[in-house]
């Protein structure tokens, strides 16, 4: 299935990639236009973070290409950065306060726009503590700070709702909205197709390594969204 | 912005203040036994770097290579083979700075010792230097290929001319297998010899010892270019 927008600010075709006798990715065309919010859902295993690494440039295709605003993801990445929020939560900055990651990324934490941001998804208050007593929710949140801080142009979300409370969800809609209104494009990948339908423009369900079906789920009721899911997933 | 991660991550790595206060520790006992014990700065000058290379250098590029970090990093827009050189560059920074309190307070202490002439404390401190950038880089380069137990394999590599002259006296091995296999491990022979003649011990360097003091260090830096070549362009975060 060929899921388009236009015009593309990134651009991954015929994106193939294998572990083992395992193909996790097959054959996926995806656009992603400038400001969009495109969410995908699938069950677990279905390949959704493989597809997020190899639109990053943290995986490499066996087939296909990825473009994002005309270079690669590794040169896109290096010329003008990323904002990635990995689905595991591994931490290793136990002994970090979140101020001094936003540091690392963005020099200075309190400019104005970093606050905003911030203070958008619930992470201020946090931001002095040590990472490693940081519940599971609020290191969510600022791992979404920190991906978000510096409004970076491409910014793709594995599950960044994981152990995020319903506030902090909504929170999250809010300043990926925000973001995305400022020119950002931003990939969300989530189980929570109901929390999903509320802050996407497009939203497409992948199962088996295949994008199955796309939808625009501005309108769509919980109900009809669920047996949207489970048709497109089964059919698989 | 490029060197606001050395920085940052060498500050929230370890509790450095532990470090510290046993790296102060041990330099106060230096400074006091070299005063009598002149035999004592050998052993700081060949245990100390190596230690502390294997701490700091060794830890340093194992936590940095943790997915978490390197995820972290790389999201900035900067290159992963210059990140991962800036990273070892600070990281080479902390451990020159441990090492040479260390060996200063043992010449301090050697200084003082009336029966160590000055040509002496020359010669240690030149082999100390020496011996610091030989272990440092071997423990970088173990550190760059392995995921645990860099320790021994950079013990076992810095150990390797002992097995060779082992070897060596047990069946002799022809001049060009022994001569490749020389310089391709760590050059005690040349560094320790340049003590002694520096010291005056021995009338004349081995004619072989100043490119092994050249070579090895090229060598190690070689590899460590290819291997963070290969770490930047591998895929670092496991499947789904």
């Amino acid at each position: 299935m060929h899921v388009t927008a236009s015009p593309a600010f990134v651009e991954a075709r015929g994106l193939v990639k294998r572990y083992g006798v395992l193909e996790a990715v097959r054959a996926v065309d995806l656009d992603i236009a400038v400001g969009e919010i495109v969410g995908i859902a699938g069950p677990n295993g279905s390949g959704k973070s493989t597809l997020a690494r190899l639109l990053l440039g943290f995986a490499r295709p066996h087939a296909g290409s990825v473009r994002i605003d005309g270079r690669s993801p590794e040169e896109f990445r290096v010329q003008d950065g990323i904002g990635y929020v990995p689905e595991d939560g591994e931490r290793g900055w136990e002994r970090a306060t979140p101020r001094q990651l936003l540091m690392l990324r963005l020099g200075d934490p309190d400019v104005p726009s970093a606050r905003a941001i911030c203070d958008s998804i619930g992470a201020t208050p946090l931001l002095d503590k040590r990472v490693g007593t940081l519940s599971k929710g609020q290191w969510r949140a600022c791992l979404v700070a920190y991906a978000m801080v510096a409004a970076p142009r491409f910014i793709v979300l594995d599950e960044p709702d994981a152990g995020l409370d319903p506030a902090a969800m909504e929170r999250l809609r809010t300043t990926t909205a925000l973001l995305a209104g400022g020119g950002s494009s931003i990939l969300l990948l989530s189980h929570h197709l109901d929390e999903m339908a509320l802050g996407v423009h497009r939203l497409l369900f992948f199962s088996a390594g295949r994008i199955r079906r796309s939808i625009d789920p501005r309108g769509v009721g919980p109900t009809e969204l669920r047996r949207e899911y489970h048709s497109a997933v089964q059919a698989a | 912005m490029k060197w606001r991660s050395v920085r940052i991550v060498l500050a929230t790595w370890r509790d450095w203040r532990t470090l510290g206060g046993v790296v102060i520790a041990i330099a106060v006992a230096a400074v006091t036994v070299t005063r009598s014990q002149a035999n004592f700065s050998s052993a700081a000058v060949f245990y100390v770097p190596v230690l502390l290379a294997t701490t700091v250098l060794g830890g340093l590029v194992q936590h940095v290579r943790r997915a978490a970090i390197w995820r972290t990093l790389l999201q900035r827009p900067v290159s992963a083979e210059g990140e991962l050189w800036r990273l070892l560059g600070g990281g080479w920074g902390v451990y020159l700075v441990l090492v040479a309190v260390i060996l200063g307070a043992a010449l301090l202490g050697l200084a003082e010792n009336a029966a160590v002439p000055r040509v002496r404390l020359l010669a240690v401190a030149v082999t100390g230097a020496l011996w610091a950038g030989t272990s440092g880089l071997v423990v970088s380069v173990v550190a760059s290929f392995a995921s645990g137990s860099v320790a021994a394999l950079s013990i076992g590599w810095i150990l390797s001319p002992v097995l060779l002259s082992l070897v060596d006296s047990a069946a002799q091995l022809p001049d060009p297998v022994h001569g490749t296999l020389t310089f391709l491990m760590p050059s005690i022979d040349a560094i320790f010899g340049l003590g002694s003649y520096l010291a005056g011990d021995v009338p004349s360097l081995d004619p072989w010892h100043p490119a092994h003091l050249i070579g090895f260090p090229l060598l190690c830096l070689g590899i460590l270019a290819w291997r963070f070549r290969v770490i930047a362009r591998s895929e670092r975060v496991g499947s789904e």
